[in-house]
């Protein structure tokens, strides 16, 4: 019961100090501080802000469904911490990281010899590539594993 | 690994769900470890042992090979 509620509490704590920071980092970027070499770190800080406060909404939620049902919470406890889904979920880690790191160190290397003659656009295009390669190996890995395990 | 989970589970009258919440893993895992697709960590084979008063042996055969 104890680690349930203190389960409860940690959605509760990082939550709101998640929502909180992003609505501060939201507004913090959304102010005109009448600087133009500013506006781009502004809209950086502003997008940084509504990611955590998106991420920091989810954890209330989680928190006020725990709260009305504490079976949820068990069951999502043991879900969360069930060893064959951690172990699928480790496998895949290891898959997407292994194909990161190459289609990165390859990418750098590429970067090396081609000095400048890179356009910033492909570049940007390029890395973009390579995160949604990662994430699209760890998806397919986690589709295959579960099949498999 | 071969094991008798399945046969265990029916004879002391279970369900996958059961058995699953008792283990404290998802039923997916009990499934998987019954068909003998996904071999339990020694953490989960102690706890499967304990709970029908039994040793890891008496469960789960070990085949070399």
């Amino acid at each position: 019961m104890n680690n349930q509620k203190s389960n409860q509490n940690t959605e509760l704590i990082k939550g709101g100090v998640m929502l909180g920071l992003g609505i501060l980092l939201f507004i913090t970027g959304s102010i005109d501080f009448n600087a133009a070499a500013w506006k781009p770190y502004l809209r950086l800080i502003e997008g940084i802000g509504l990611f955590f406060a998106v991420v920091g909404g989810w954890n209330l939620l989680q928190y006020f469904r725990y709260k009305k049902n504490p079976a949820a919470l068990q069951k999502a406890r043991i879900e969360s911490m069930d060893e064959r889904k951690l172990w699928i979920q480790y496998r895949s880690g290891n898959n997407a990281f292994k194909v990161g790191v190459s289609l990165t160190y390859l990418f750098l290397l590429i970067v090396g010899a081609a000095e400048k003659s890179l356009s910033t656009d492909l570049i940007w295009w390029i890395l973009s590539g390579i995160v949604v390669v990662t994430g699209a190996v760890y998806v397919v890995s986690l589709i295959r594993y579960e099949n498999i395990y | 690994m071969k094991n008798k989970l399945e046969e265990l589970r029916i004879n002391h009258g279970l369900t996958q769900q059961e058995l699953a919440e008792r283990l404290e893993v998802s039923r997916q895992t009990i499934i998987s470890l019954e068909q003998g697709r996904y071999n339990p960590s020694i953490l989960l084979a102690f706890k499967t042992a304990r709970l029908f008063g039994l040793t890891i042996e008496d469960i789960f055969i070990y085949e070399e090979g």
